[in-house]
């Protein structure tokens, strides 16, 4: 079990550890769009911002076959919309684009994919689908064996519970290791499994092939009645009162906000507008959808799920989701997922120091993981960076912050290929450690805003809590990189049994 | 590493990945083809049990005792699932 | 709800710490105070106090897995007060209780 636990952590280990700190980042994805986009000021109603950006599509994007939006929250002040456009090489993808909540329009906002990367990123990895999916699935199940051959491995967890020896090398790491597992144990293995769950249309398809055989299109329109899509007639019809169908919507959502907003067949005579509910103040993922003839505004169906199986998926799926309201949530979800991220590169680190240093495998081994452990926060802080960086009118700016983020992860890995594994650590946290703790002050000189720009008496509470969480996260990354540096090995290296 | 000690890493490893992966497709089938509810319920309640028992499959197949055991466990289960397959048909 | 949840789940964690040799001898918890088997129920007396706290603050699906995030916040608490400042984790106990117990009658009371 032991062996399991020591390769099975490996094997996939820096991807599972990409993947978790992607979705650390996640967890705060529409704050982090806001704070990506610092044009928006402005705030709007809901049904007025969902109007206004229907408008504008209307103008932007009439032969897109379908148009999905996020309105507006108490997280997220841009409407976020998605739909099919034209490429320059003759093609045609989705398109994101943040639009202005009172003008319902892109004009001056910067082009960013906001929070949307690192939340892509975490299950597709920015490789082509269905292989960044299947991977990530794979990573998941590695994560979830990995977490529970690691509480048989580590027998003495719930003994040394509460036991951390510092400034004792490779004991440390253990202990280290241990704790930050133990103490966010149930997260752990609740995120690992809920993760694997939430791609499972994809990896296991089995059972709806026992179920519906070839019949997939029966088998969508029961695992989602509430998703309405009828077929185009080739007819055009101008829309009806899209105010009054938002608020019948909203009437009807016991208490609730609107979360997501999507026209199928825009322009059409037989186009539908389909209102969902904000998940927001509850553990389900997804919430009732209202659906409404376009042209008439006429209700054309209300689903609720009350199935009890398909509850515990929601239920589950929105366990990994985390988007329920209490703000200490988002923040114990956050410093849970960073204890996960730690986990996995303590647990990295020690593969590495409990075997031969002297073996090439080995070496290179516990370089990359060098590199990958600091190289993924270091590439986080400069995708913020090229964000404030950038020119915001630069062309194909939103690709460049993602290239960007990819350059500096590779170029933190050469790095670590080249150095010592000690010198790189110690250089490579200290440069994440500043990276993040001059991000206030770029951001405050490049956008006004913030913690040096005055925002705490101008109560721009997003951007100074922003700063602030920046500066704690840089000062961790010094405080890492100096403790791990005073540290002297014992000199004469002993080889140790595997941990 | 002694060649008996690879050869019984390769085969539980073996029987952790693309063994486990085969048991949670059978017991999704079998229990969707099973179950009494509607169609789309037998479907995500085979779903997520076949996921449940893909971690279970790998992790047995490390903590059993010998390799014997280990795939003779996971041959059981599958068989058991097999058969409910079988003896169900293909849906209709 | 949440504070005070919080501060019951520290004292709590803090005494199950205590009932164990070694963070008992690390705190300096005398030899003559309650035994260990009594803060092993005071322990988890006081962690389900805790969790009683959260969920009288409502939605109790969500308070559960809020409080479960409370606990690892309380437990990454306590090992580091254990670590950095042993007999810190003995002196607070009882200010923790009264803390937590006037949080939440003050909540109460609102």
């Amino acid at each position: 079990m032991a062996w399991l636990h020591g390769w099975a952590g490996l094997a996939l280990g820096w991807l599972v550890y990409a993947i978790a700190l992607s979705g650390t980042a996640t967890v705060f994805k529409g704050e982090l769009g806001d704070w990506m986009r610092p044009e928006i000021v402005g705030r709007a109603g809901q049904v007025e911002a969902v109007a206004a950006a229907l408008d504008y599509l209307a103008k932007a994007a009439p032969a897109s076959p379908d148009w999905y939006l996020s309105a507006p929250n108490a997280r997220s002040s841009a409407t976020i919309a998605s739909y099919e456009a034209p490429r320059a090489d003759g093609g045609r993808n989705y398109r994101l684009v943040a639009l202005d909540p009172i003008t319902g329009r892109p004009d001056g906002i910067r082009d960013t994919l906001g929070g949307e990367f690192l939340y892509r990123f975490h299950f597709e990895l920015q490789l082509p689908y269905p292989w960044g999916r299947l991977l990530a699935s794979a990573a998941g199940m590695m994560l979830l064996v990995t977490l529970i051959s690691g509480i048989v491995t580590h027998r003495r967890i719930f003994a040394d519970f509460f036991t951390l020896r510092p400034g004792k090398g490779k004991r440390s790491w253990l202990d280290a290791h241990n704790v930050l597992g133990v103490v966010a144990m149930p997260f752990h293995l609740m995120i690992a499994l809920t993760g694997v769950l939430s791609l499972v249309a994809l990896t296991l398809p089995w059972a709806a092939s026992a179920r519906y055989g070839d019949d997939m299109a029966r088998y969508v329109a029961e695992a989602a009645p509430g998703l309405v899509a009828p077929a185009a007639t080739g007819r055009a019809a101008p829309p009806a009162d899209v105010r009054m169908m938002l608020r019948d919507a909203v009437s009807r959502f016991d208490g609730g906000t609107i979360g997501q907003v999507a026209v199928i067949h825009p322009g059409d005579a037989a186009a539908v507008l389909r209102v969902t509910r904000s998940d927001g103040d509850q553990l389900a993922y997804g919430a009732a959808t209202s659906t409404y003839a376009m042209a008439t505004g006429r209700l054309v169906s209300f689903y609720a799920e009350d199935r009890p199986a398909k509850r515990t998926y929601d239920i589950l799926y929105g366990l990994h989701m985390g988007r329920f309201t209490p703000v200490l949530a988002h923040w114990l979800y956050f410093l849970s997922g960073l204890a996960l991220s730690a986990t996995i590169a303590t647990g990295l680190i020690l593969w590495t120091q409990s075997r031969d240093p002297a073996r090439t495998g080995h070496r290179f081994v516990s370089r990359i993981t060098v590199g990958i452990v600091a190289g993924m926060p270091l590439a986080i802080a400069a995708f913020l960076w090229a964000n404030r960086l950038l020119s915001p009118t630069l062309a194909g700016r939103a690709e460049a912050e993602v290239s960007l983020f990819f350059l500096v992860l590779a170029a933190a890995v050469l790095y670590a290929v080249a150095m010592p594994p000690r010198r790189g650590w110690a250089w490579l946290m200290v440069l994440c450690g500043a990276t993040w703790l001059m991000l206030p002050l770029a951001s405050a000189i490049a956008t006004g805003r913030g913690l040096f720009a005055g925002g705490a008496l101008g109560g721009d509470r997003l951007f100074v809590a922003a700063d602030l969480l920046f500066l704690v996260l840089g000062g961790a990354g010094i405080a890492i990189a100096v403790v791990t540096a005073r540290h002297k090995p014992p000199a004469p290296r002993r080889r140790r049994a595997a941990a | 590493m002694r060649l008996a000690k690879r050869f019984d890493i390769a085969a539980r490893t073996l029987g952790a990945t693309v063994g486990a992966y085969a048991l949670a497709a059978l017991v999704a089938y079998a229990l969707a083809r099973l179950w009494p509810g509607s169609d789309a319920e037998a479907v995500v309640t085979g779903t997520i049990v076949g996921v449940l028992a893909m971690p279970a499959a790998a992790i047995w197949m490390f903590g059993a005792s010998s390799i014997r055991r280990a795939w003779g466990g996971l041959a059981l289960a599958g068989g058991v699932a097999t058969i409910i397959t079988w003896a169900a048909g293909l849906p209709t | 709800m949440i504070a005070s949840s919080l501060l019951l789940a520290s004292a709590g964690l803090a005494l199950l710490a205590l009932s164990m040799q070694r963070h008992a001898a690390q705190a300096g918890w005398p030899r003559t105070a309650p035994g260990r088997a009594a803060c092993r129920i005071g322990g988890w007396g006081a962690l389900a106090g805790s969790a009683a706290l959260r969920i009288a603050g409502g939605d109790w699906p969500i308070a559960l897995v809020e409080w479960t995030g409370i606990v690892g916040l309380a437990a990454a608490l306590v090992t580091l007060t254990l670590t950095y400042r042993p007999t810190f984790a003995r002196t607070a106990l009882a200010p923790l209780f009264i803390l937590a117990a006037l949080l939440a009658a003050l909540l109460a009371a609102v």
